[in-house]
């Protein structure tokens, strides 16, 4: 069921709203699928469903997923106004939180390992996945840079190469 | 967000280090808002959903529905027990 999960990231972050409902999330979903998403949550006695989506730059980054239960209770309908404010306080607390956490993350590299703040730079790029090409385009260096880079940083981590540098760091 | 990302459904993963601040913030808004069932989770780059708590939601819910949409991430410990 949770294919058609018409909450799911997937089909929510073209919409670039931040509070999306089972009722918007039939213009983008097959009413259908809606429909049978509803029935299978009704099966568990939850009458309305909706997804806080948080931004970390213009990127989806984390999600909130709320679910209605009681009867006599609340609905996104009812509660949208609230919801909207409330969204407002918690993406400025996701920003703060995820912005101490990358902190605390790079400090750690630094401290421990006596990286430069550019060379902590090149180890976020690559384990994000990006070649050498795509870490110098994105930090304005050339291709040479970065492999002089990280042929530090594999020094410092004493990792033969840039998996063994991911494992490393990631763990 | 390399932090966060996946290498398999059973795979060993470290934790986020948000979770703490998942569980204040769903205390916040079940305190606040009439929501019966939260979860939160964040996204990594397949906009798969990694898990980092929940308030309120029934076990039966997390069976059939909670664990097959989220990812969980486990402390190395956690994970050497299985």
């Amino acid at each position: 069921m949770w294919r058609i999960d018409p909450l799911a990231n997937t089909r929510a972050c073209g919409s670039e709203r931040s509070l999306i409902g089972l009722q918007s999330a039939e213009t983008r979903c097959q009413s259908v699928q809606v429909t049978r998403y509803r029935s299978f949550l009704s099966a568990f006695g939850i009458r309305d469903a909706a997804e806080l989506v948080f931004l970390h730059g213009s990127e989806p980054i984390g999600g909130m997923s709320l679910l209605w239960t009681d009867p006599s209770g609340g609905s996104l309908s009812k509660d949208h106004g609230l919801l909207t404010k409330l969204h407002r306080y918690i993406q400025f607390s996701f920003d703060a939180a995820l912005g101490s956490h990358l902190i605390g993350w790079r400090k750690g590299l630094i401290r421990e390992f006596g990286l430069t703040p550019r060379e902590v730079q090149v180890v976020e790029a690559v384990c994000a996945g990006r070649s050498n090409h795509e870490v110098a385009q994105e930090l304005s260096i050339s291709v040479a840079t970065v492999k002089t880079h990280l042929l530090h940083v594999f020094e410092k981590l004493q990792v033969p190469n840039r998996a063994a540098l991911v494992r490393c760091v990631l763990q | 967000m390399a932090l966060f990302e996946v290498q398999g459904q059973k795979g060993i993963r470290r934790q986020t280090g948000l979770e703490g601040f998942a569980a204040e913030t769903m205390q916040f808004i079940t305190d606040l808002s009439p929501v019966s069932w939260v979860s939160m989770h964040l996204f990594d780059e397949d906009a798969r959903r990694i898990w980092l708590g929940s308030r309120g939601i029934s076990a039966r819910w997390m069976s059939k529905c909670g664990a097959s949409t989220h990812w969980r991430i486990r402390a190395p410990a956690e994970a050497s027990d299985r």
